[in-house]
């Protein structure tokens, strides 16, 4: 098992080199000088002089490859610059929108695992039956419905229509729950309809058979059956948790979530170059990870993974 | 009393209200072993699932099953579990994938006799050393520690004849026990059979399309094809003095496939 995990680490290491290389080069690529636009944001005249005086200060005149170094050795330690804007450091500007992220993405990620656990394990009890046609049909519609147009919809029916909940901001501690519900329906479908599948079927495998056989209770079966379900939805949700901390735009949008979506569409906006690139670097960055911890939970539930190794 | 007697089962898919199992019955008296034979797909293993309730959804079997005198199709679920735990045990086919590829085989051997002998953990470890260590593991402590991809077939199968016998169940059936294994092992488990047969007075049911397991083990045999019954009585009398066409064309068709081997084994010794 130690094997396994510092193999997988070493593994990352080429792999987070390659990200910060291209998210640096996608900057880079773009038509636009760094130098100009940092000065037009801040509504000085792009002389030619300026343009030149800029690029020496942003260290644009310095050749790609000693720059990208510079870049990636800075934003080891956690420095990616200052912003074009407001000329605060990117990290504070991060550190200030993570929260409101963060916060969200733990109440959906809740939800989720919640309502999506319970709901397949009902589906598999009764499978076939009206109450897992009930639950299949509504996750379903729950997967045709787009996010933003539940989150009106829950927007004018909470707040507007019962008068429960606030419409947006981050007032008070109800204001996460629309936007956490929004975020988490999309999800919960996807993760519905992969358990219970995984569930139906392992059902008709040997294994559940003799275990019936040998007069096992159905508590302790189904146990077994939801722990062999589980791979598929771990490697999902490597997935689902940095995309839920990525910030969703359209949802932060929506309920004015002072979070990093927010933030990192308003640096597109604003030709914002440095926020942008920490930005991709750290979600790409935060993807790798999930994606190590999701294999290595996967190999302590499942031996034969360990095995190979 | 019969300790088992089925009548008329039948089994069915519900949706297509396709026969799979039409119309059979049978009886299963103490101390004597019963052979279930015939070709692959003849409905041999779906027959013993229908009896202990424990066939795919969709499926539905009519019919009585009686043991000890109540129907087994029509009672509880509480009370069929009852049955397969402490009466019944069944020893499914194919031992590589019976058990669950997540958790050590000792850990669900003990939890399979936990539960149903109501018994601690500890009292559980010892009567699963025990009884690895009668069916010939000689490492007993060594296995109940491995997870099942760890182990071959034959030491699979002897754990589940091992948490079968632990049980001491009236009836042990056994799906095709023999087939996935080695010659070697073959004689083990045979053997085995043989001992809890005579040592605990289990009563057997053996399903297999190995005609000579079931003339070595069965005292009596029921010949199936396309889900009905063909035969059934005396293994001696079936086996030799068969008016049936197609149970003669079963036991030509092994001694044909015995004598050709045996014939290819002198030419062997011979050349030798």
């Amino acid at each position: 098992m130690r094997h396994y995990i510092i193999k997988r680490l070493l593994s990352i290491v080429p792999l987070l080199i390659g990200i910060s290389f291209l998210a640096f080069i996608l900057i880079n690529l773009t038509e636009s000088d760094p130098a100009e636009v940092a000065l037009r944001v801040n509504e000085i005249t792009p002389t030619e002089t300026a343009v030149a005086e800029m690029r020496e200060e942003l260290g644009l005149d310095k050749p790609f490859i000693e720059r990208y170094i510079t870049w990636v050795t800075s934003s080891i330690k956690g420095d990616f610059g200052n912003s074009f804007i407001n000329n605060q450091p990117v990290i504070d500007e991060i550190a200030q929108a993570l929260p409101a992220t963060l916060l969200l993405a733990l109440v959906s990620f809740v939800i989720i695992i919640v309502v999506s656990v319970s709901a397949s394990i009902i589906c598999t009890m009764y499978e076939g039956r009206m109450i897992d046609r009930a639950i299949r049909g509504i996750v379903f519609f729950g997967e045709a419905m787009p996010g933003y147009w539940i989150g009106l919809l829950l927007m004018w029916f909470f707040s507007i229509k019962l008068n429960l909940l606030p419409t947006s901001g981050m007032s008070s501690w109800t204001s996460v729950i629309l936007p956490a519900v929004t975020l988490a329906l999309a999800y919960i479908s996807t993760y519905v309809r992969l358990l219970r599948n995984n569930m139906v079927q392992i059902k008709s495998e040997n294994f559940v058979l003799y275990a019936k056989a040998r007069g096992m209770k159905e508590s302790v079966i189904l146990k077994r059956i939801f722990k062999n379900s589980l791979q598929s939805a771990i490697t999902a949700l490597g997935m689902s948790i940095p995309k839920l901390i990525a910030g969703t735009v359209i949802v932060e949008n929506i309920f004015a979530w002072p979070g990093i979506g927010r933030l990192s569409v308003t640096a597109i906006f604003n030709y914002d170059y440095p926020v942008i690139q920490a930005y991709v670097f750290l979600m790409a960055v935060l993807f790798v990870v999930c994606n190590l911890l999701a294999d290595i939970v996967t190999a302590i539930l499942d031996p034969r993974m360990r095995k190979e190794v | 009393m019969k300790l088992l007697e089925v009548k008329n089962i039948s089994i069915y898919d519900t949706q297509t209200k396709n026969g799979i199992i039409k119309d059979i019955s049978f009886a299963l008296e103490h101390h004597r072993n019963l052979g279930i034979v015939g070709e692959s797909g003849s409905g041999k293993s779906m027959m013993i699932k229908g009896i202990l309730r424990l066939m795919a959804p969709g499926m539905n079997a009519s019919g009585a099953a009686y043991f000890e005198g109540e129907d087994m199709l029509k009672m509880s679920a509480k009370a069929i579990q009852n049955i397969r735990a402490r009466h019944i045990s069944m020893i499914p086919q194919d031992p590589m994938s019976a058990f669950d590829p997540l958790d050590t085989v000792g850990k669900q051997m003990m939890e399979t006799l936990c539960e149903n002998l109501k018994i601690s953990k500890k009292e559980a470890k010892q009567i699963s050393l025990h009884e690895l260590e009668r069916v010939g593991i000689k490492e007993a402590s060594q296995v109940l520690r491995k997870y099942p991809h760890q182990l071959s077939g034959g030491m699979l199968q002897r754990c589940m004849i091992a948490i079968a016998a632990a049980s001491k169940p009236d009836i042990i059936i056994a799906d095709e026990p023999t087939t996935a294994l080695d010659a070697i092992t073959q004689s083990d488990v045979i053997a085995t059979f043989q001992r809890l047969h005579t040592q605990l007075g289990t009563t057997f049911i053996f399903i297999s399309h190995d005609l000579g397991v079931i003339q070595q083990l069965a005292q009596d045999v029921l010949v199936m094809k396309d889900g009905k019954l063909v035969e059934y009585g005396g293994t001696g009398d079936v086996f030799h003095h068969s008016k049936n066409e197609y149970t003669k064309y079963l036991v030509d068709t092994r001694i044909k496939l015995t004598r050709s081997f045996e014939k290819l084994m002198r030419e062997e010794s011979c050349d030798a």
